[in-house]
């Protein structure tokens, strides 16, 4: 079993480097470059390392990515590129392909923002000398992804002067700010409209309004393939998919401008509104009237990666369940079930049963992301193909099998157990994150064991049909099944991992030899080789089960508080972890945030953590040191 | 009219293939050469590609026959590859090798972006070492150049705010 899995990840080190062929790919100049270029900035400054031409060749592809402001140099990262001066990128601006800008100008010195644009931008009087070589518009058209912050007037003239490169573009504006909100009132129009190789457009704090921005925006989005609307709100009425919306579109043409109108009357030989080409489609707290949201998620007949997130915003449409069910099971829908393949929710009122219909109306779905949800057992059973009654065994596995994402986020309900239940039936994961309760949010212990206690419902194990295992299986306690996670596992999150009691409450110890326990022990096994992130909370006792209050009660009169929970990998030494030989982030969680670590603790990890560089190579995201000494690594 | 219009190619090897106008058109090589010197219902040659790989780039250019998207390729580093690509790719490094050079020679550019990807996700997330040992590679640097090439990243400069 072991050896099948070691053949599966290929490319295991102690083989002889039977590949002479690709290596010969990688000598040649021009091709190591067109691999280089699909390389994110912490590989590249790995690849530096590998020899002189690698170095060589490969440093000018590290100003294709630019990021503002640098990411911060953290310990230990990879990634501590220096802010470069102003000079220096005007020298490298022609490099630049992709410029990606992080935090609101507001928050860092804006004067370095304004001059940074600047920089990039082609100064006034070469516009006159460049007349001949472009067309007039002294057009850089170098830039192919933006992502940048709309506060400022030069933003719109890097837009203009990259309108015929931009393949991804993403706006941050502040629709609450009037003057922000008005430099970037005609982008749409003026800007967007034209941008002939735009493909991925994100929109975030923006105002659509009515007329001729509305239309804009309507007539950019057939041409894209991913779509990002984030606090948007969105008054340009959006035709329903039926030609005939009751009449009422008629009356919305006519209230809304004559582009609308007119756009209707031209398309009169395929009236209905379609967006085929759309793939992925991310609602993040839409601002807008349900019907007309519906109407856009309907347009998008061929979406595969469907996010939809509601916060209790007025006027934030939530995730309609009831009416999506409805219209998936349409016949005339087919395309739709068939293509989406990643589902991402956050929306509270979405209840267990209404879940598990959802999921069972879509077959292919191959990852799904809820946060805030109330994901409970039933939607758990149907997830793990459980719910078909035991008839079809074999059916049963295949669903469970085919999950390669799944993430549960600050869903109450889904326990410990589930976790379990998820690890030793899905095999085919590539990023598992079981953390149904989201730790930033938690400020003791004791508010996290109510938590725990009250909301998690207590038929959630008891009821799910899940004696359909074959009885062999039945034997093994669930916490003591082997894990059987794929060959291709990169990210696994299991902060709760086994941190609530079984169905009769009380707490069952894992075998010494089970996964669970060779996890939290940081004695990593074979088969999560390929993993590259890791997150874990230190949570437990020795054994890997939850104290009770009492006993914290106890630690914390005795003031032994501090050294609690250190069980992960600390205890263990972190060198443990050195066999996960792709381990580029590692976060180690504490249950409170208010706990923090003392000098001397955090420098004895600071240790443990070099020396876990020096094994692995540079992280892609270091240790977090700052005057709190916060207890994680990498970014929190 | 070039629905039905079929065009003869040779392998390094001699082998003949029969394929659809717009499938060859797929390749930038073939279609400015058919559109230069026009249909001459001879073979055209293909010394460079043997029969295995022509056949294999003729798998690529036949699904993704009907793809509108075809030329637009998106260049995102972080774009996933799709599921029938992902399987498509997984051969040997050899044949990958040979893929590369193919879609390099016929000038198709979503397969060499494809195949370029393949091998960025082989070295992603391994530490140099690693990637030297996977492809081969000798580290022909001096102690002191690769402590300088660290160094000039950033490793272990912790704060500089």
């Amino acid at each position: 079993m072991q050896q099948q899995q070691n053949d599966m990840t290929g490319t295991v080190p102690e083989s002889p480097p039977p590949i002479t062929t690709v290596t010969k790919a990688l000598q040649m100049p021009e091709l190591l470059l067109h691999i280089g270029s699909h390389l994110t900035s912490p590989t590249l400054i790995r690849c530096f390392l590998v020899c002189r031409t690698w170095h060589h060749l490969l440093k000018p592809l590290l100003w294709h990515t630019f990021e503002f402001p640098a990411p911060e140099p953290m310990f230990g990262s990879s990634l501590t590129k220096r802010q470069p001066s102003p000079d220096q990128v005007r020298r490298m601006a022609s490099w630049i392909q992709r410029l990606i800008f992080y935090k609101d100008p507001k928050s860092i010195r804006s004067s370095s923002f304004e001059y940074f644009i600047t920089a990039l931008l082609i100064p006034d009087n070469h516009d006159n000398k460049d007349k001949e070589d472009d067309g007039g518009d002294g057009n850089r058209d170098h830039l192919t992804r933006l992502d940048v912050f709309f506060t400022i007037p030069e933003v719109d003239r890097l837009l203009q002067q990259n309108q015929g490169s931009l393949r991804r573009l993403r706006i941050t504006s502040n629709m609450y700010h009037p003057a922000i909100a008005y430099l970037a009132r005609g982008v749409l129009t003026e800007r967007i409209l034209g941008m002939s190789r735009l493909e991925e457009l994100s929109l975030m704090r923006f105002h659509i309004s009515q007329g001729p921005q509305g239309s804009a925006f309507l007539q950019t989005l057939p041409r894209l393939r991913v779509l990002e609307l984030g606090m948007v709100k969105l008054d340009a009425y959006v035709p329903g998919q039926e030609a005939q919306d009751e009449g009422q579109g008629q009356e919305h043409g006519q209230a809304y401008g004559s582009n609308s109108n007119s756009n209707s009357s031209n398309n009169d030989s395929n009236t209905s509104f379609v967006l085929p080409r759309i793939r992925k489609l991310k609602l993040d707290r839409v601002l807008v009237e349900g019907q007309q949201l519906m109407n856009l998620w309907k347009a998008c007949t061929h979406v595969e990666d469907l996010t939809w997130i509601w916060t209790r915003l007025p006027h934030c449409v939530d995730f309609p369940t009831a009416k999506v069910c409805d219209h998936l099971a349409r016949p005339s829908s087919l395309s739709m079930i068939q293509s989406l393949s990643r589902l991402e929710l956050n929306a509270k009122t979405v209840t267990d049963e209404e879940f598990s219909r959802l999921l069972g109306l879509l077959p292919n779905l191959r990852g799904l992301v809820v946060n805030n949800t109330r994901f409970g057992p039933l939607a758990l059973a149907t997830l793990l193909g459980d719910d078909v009654e035991g008839n079809e065994s074999r059916r049963q596995g295949r669903r469970a099998r085919g999950w390669r994402e799944l993430s549960f986020v600050n869903c109450m309900w889904l326990t410990g157990w589930d976790t379990q239940r998820i690890l030793t039936s899905c095999s085919s994961l590539e990023v598992f994150a079981g953390s149904p309760i989201y730790i930033s949010q938690i400020t003791s212990r004791q508010n996290l064991f109510a938590i725990i206690n009250s909301s998690t419902p207590s038929e959630s194990l008891s009821t799910t049909p899940f004696r359909t295992l074959p009885h062999e299986q039945d034997e093994v306690p669930l916490q003591d099944r082997p894990w059987v996670c794929s060959a291709s596992l990169e990210y696994l999150d299991v902060r709760f991992l086994l941190c609530t009691e079984d169905e009769n409450r009380t707490s069952t110890v894992p075998s010494r030899n089970s996964d669970t326990m060779r996890l939290r022990k940081g004695i990593i096994y074979d088969r999560l080789a390929s993993l590259q992130k890791l997150q874990v909370l230190s949570l437990s006792n020795n054994d890997g089960i939850i104290i009770s209050p009492t006993v914290i009660r106890y630690e914390e009169e005795s003031g032994t508080r501090r050294a609690y929970g250190l069980d992960f990998c600390l205890r263990y030494e972190m060198a443990r972890l050195a066999p996960l030989k792709r381990l580029r982030e590692l976060r180690l969680h504490r249950l409170e945030n208010d706990l923090q670590m003392g000098e001397e603790e955090f420098l004895w990890l600071e240790r443990e953590f070099l020396d876990l560089v020096a094994i692995l190579g540079p992280f892609d995201e270091g240790l977090v040191g700052g005057k709190s000494y916060r207890f994680y690594l990498g970014r929190g | 009219m070039s629905a039905h219009s079929q065009i003869l190619l040779t392998s390094s090897e001699g082998t003949e293939f029969i394929i659809d106008r717009d499938i060859a058109d797929k390749s930038m090589l073939l279609k400015c050469m058919l559109e230069d010197i026009g249909e001459i219902g001879q073979a055209v040659p293909l010394p460079n590609v043997s029969g295995p790989i022509l056949t294999k780039v003729i798998e690529y250019c036949t699904h993704h026959r009907d793809d509108p998207n075809f030329l637009s390729a998106n260049d995102d580093v972080a774009a996933e590859i799709d599921e029938w690509d992902l399987e498509y790719c997984k051969v040997d490094q050899g044949t990958l090798y040979e893929l590369i050079l193919a879609a390099n020679y016929l000038d198709i550019k979503p397969l060499m972006d494809l195949t370029c990807k393949t091998v960025a996700n082989m070295i992603k997330a391994k530490s140099p070492e690693e990637i030297r040992k996977t492809f081969n590679i000798t580290n022909d640097f001096t102690p002191e150049e690769e402590d300088q090439v660290r160094r000039e990243n950033g490793k272990g400069s912790r704060r500089l705010s």
